[in-house]
This record gives structure tokens, sequence and C-alpha cells, in this order.
């Protein structure tokens, strides 16, 4: 068994260019850029990203991947996939936010991620989702009403995932092995 | 969206206790065992309540949320003092998804904002304790007090305020496993924008069924699940059976 090294990114941590880099949720689109901006990480994540790290982000984490933000305007996001975050739509009879559990339609053939291609629901909870500007970015789709938003995006070395598969349950921890798995392919 | 079924589990800081109209407490065991028997049931999502937290004039024990982190796989809430945006920062750095805001968010409504500026509206839960009748003042510090606010007006506030959910508990039915009060359930969610999780007195399958029906987006429950043998899963089982959309384990 390969052993792996974590480590939480503080200000002045130093360190060599990771095989990931993970960027986790909870938050604000704004708040979210401005603790990576203070950290000087947005360059050094896309420099990393451009070496060979791969990225991943879930859910706000998602939402920093891309161009820029409804939540936050005038704030620039990383910009890895190029995208606009908006709000859901509120004219789908549906409670904002989204909280709960749903399904993941893939969207993508073959799937980088088997478990994406199984039964089985993911938790949501946000009130923003990111629409991409290339389709082929597009990994799955989730039903919000009767509009389909993207729940997931995938581009060579980058994963965004709007849902939490750290809160949900066995589907979710299969996911965040597959990921581990592709993060130690070569680099 | 699906419907989310959730065991709530009450501490007083250090083992689970169940109550009766939010008094009368027993002990009925180790809160972290509890967790882990939920977690291992795929449960939805927890809302974990610390009822003693503001008479001991603190906030949930760190040591009980870390425990509770650790097993845990599906998202919880925590709730029971806390009073600042310092006290939101300690639960969500401990794993908690949400923040539950009671007598807080009625004395300082600003709290709420202040915790959704940072966090998101999501990640903040607003329980209304509220006596029978909306046009009275919200019930505050687990049914003690009354505050000059009305439920009614209060509730109608929320969205604005930023919350991302209503939890609605019906103070008199608490732990009384005799139905919930279903035209209330109804009336609030028609009021608000805002998922409502409605809480109180559910005593058999179909109380969940007619909460869904009144309104709620989620049905939170804790005495059926802690002194009979109905399970989260069985009332899933229960909803999906009456075309009501919930969870695929």
């Amino acid at each position: 068994m390969p052993t792996d090294s974590v480590t939480v990114i503080e200000e002045n941590t130093k360190m060599d260019r990771p095989d990931l880099v993970l960027l986790p949720g909870l938050g604000k689109f704004g708040i979210g850029m401005a603790a990576l901006t203070e950290r000087k990480l947005v360059e050094k994540i896309k420099k990393w990203n451009s070496e060979g790290s791969k990225v991943v982000g879930i859910c706000l984490g998602m939402q920093l991947l891309g161009t820029i933000s409804e939540e936050s305007t005038g704030i620039d996001g990383l910009d890895l996939i190029g995208s606009r975050i908006e709000r859901l739509p509120n004219t789908q009879g549906e409670r904002i936010p989204h909280t709960g559990w749903a399904e993941t339609n893939l969207d993508r053939e073959p799937t980088p991620f088997s478990v994406l291609d199984t039964p089985g629901d993911f938790y949501f909870v946000h009130s923003y989702h990111l629409i991409p500007k290339d389709e082929k970015n597009v990994l799955t789709r989730t039903t919000f009403g009767e509009y389909n938003f993207v729940s997931s995006v995938f581009s060579k070395n980058i994963l965004g995932v709007q849902f939490h598969p750290e809160k949900s349950g066995n589907k979710g921890k299969k996911l965040i092995s597959e990921i581990i798995e592709w993060a130690r392919n070569e680099n | 969206m699906k419907i989310r079924i959730i065991p709530t589990i009450l501490t007083d800081g250090l083992t689970v206790v169940k109550g009766e109209s939010f008094n009368n407490w027993r002990t009925v065991g180790s809160a972290e065992a509890t967790a882990r028997l939920f977690a291992s049931r795929d449960v939805d999502e927890l809302l974990l309540l610390d009822v003693k937290a503001r008479s001991r004039n603190s906030m949930i024990d760190k040591n009980l949320l870390g425990h509770f982190s650790s097993v845990l796989d599906v998202p919880f809430s925590v709730g029971g003092g806390i009073n600042t945006l310092e006290d939101a920062k300690f639960c969500f750095r401990f794993g908690a998804e949400k923040v539950v805001l009671g007598t807080s968010a009625v004395k300082n409504p600003k709290l709420i904002s202040e915790i959704a500026d940072v966090f998101g509206n999501q990640a903040v839960i607003v329980s209304v304790d509220f006596e029978s009748d909306l046009g009275s003042g919200v019930r505050i510090e687990s049914g003690t007090g009354k505050a000059e606010i009305k439920s009614l007006e209060f509730i109608e506030s929320l969205a604005v305020l930023g919350a991302g959910e209503i939890l609605l508990q019906s103070i008199q039915r608490d732990g009384t496993l005799s139905g919930m009060d279903f035209s209330r359930i109804s009336r609030i969610s028609s009021l608000t924008t805002l998922p409502v999780i409605a809480s109180g007195g559910a005593g058999c399958l179909d109380d969940f069924y007619q909460a869904v029906r009144s309104g709620a987006s989620a049905v939170a429950a804790g005495a059926i699940f802690q002194f009979t043998q109905v399970t989260p899963k069985e009332v899933r089982a229960y909803l999906a059976e009456k075309d009501v959309l919930v969870r695929v384990v």
C-alpha cells in the first residue's frame, strides 16, 4: 500500500508540488477566494495544476474552479474551468437552498470514476451552481424541478463536484477512493 | 426535491437525553454510540442539539463534536448555545454542515446574516419554537421565555436575514409521540420559500407522510427512533410506497 501524506496548507506552508489539491466546501464565493488569496495560493494552484497536480473542488470548492460568481460579483475565481456561477432558478417550485440527497446522471462516456455509473444518491446543500462555457466539461447533471443543473465537471486533471462525497455515506467513500487512485496515477 | 428523515439526538453535553415538552430530561445513552448506530443505518442527516448549553452558559462540548464528526459519514447540524460567529466557526471546523440558531437568532437576528455572509445561507438553520398561536411572541430559552416579536413576523423575516432552513419545533408535542401539528406545518411552509424541517410529536409512520403532505421538506424526530422499533429507513420505505421521493441508498 502506498502511503499518502496530507498537508493542510496555511499561509507559510512550504511544500513540493502535491499530487492532489483539494478545495473543500462550505462558504461564500468571495470569502473562499479571499482565503486563497490571503494564503497566496491562487497563482500557486494554477501553476501546480499546469505542471500536473490534480485539483478537486467540493461544493464551494467546485465553484471556486469557475470564472465569476453571482454570489460575490467583482471577484475572480480560479478560472480553471471556464464558467459562471449562478443562483439556482426560483421558477421550479423547488425551495432554495437545494438541500438533501439527489441522483447524479452521467453526461460523459466513459466516466473517469466508475462509481458515478452506479445507482445511489449524493448529498447536496447549495444555493448556487456552476454553468460551464464548454459542454464537454460536464460530467454529471442533477434535476432541480424541471431544470438540470451541472452537478460535476471534469477536465483532464480537474474535478469539481457540487455534492459532498465526504457526507454521502458508502457511495461517497467509494468516490473518494477512486479520486485518490486517480491522483496517484502518474502526473 | 427528495424528502429527508432526520433523527434528532438531544444531548446534555455528554450523554444522550430525552425529554417531554422540553422538560424532564433523562439519560438514554452515549451520544457517540447513538451517532454510530444511526450512521450504520444510512440515515439522511442527523440533528444534534445540546439542550443544556444555555443553562451551562457554554456551547456544545468540543470532544463530543469531535467524536461525532469522526464516526459520521452523513451530514449533521449542531445547535445549542451558539451565540457568535466564532461559535459557529467552531462547529464548522468540527465537521458540522449547518448550525441551528434558536434563542440567539431571536434576540440578535444580525447573527443569522453574520454567519450566512461567511458560510452561506445554506449553513444556517433557524429553529422556531412556538405556541399554538402564530400571533403570539416567539418562545425562547427552551420554551421558558417569550420574545416581543410575533412568531409569524419572525418566520417571514428569516429568508431576508439569510437563513437557509427553518426547524419548526412544537414544544407541546416534543417527545410525546402524539402526532404532529399538520395545520401549522402547512401554514408556515406556505409563509416561506425556505425548506421547512418539521419536528415534534412524530409517533407513527403516517405522521411523517402527513407532515410531508403539509409542505415539510424534511421531518426530524427523536422519541420514535429512540423508544420504538421504527427506523428512519422504514420511514423512507413507507414514503416511497406513497410516491414521495426519498434517498436511494
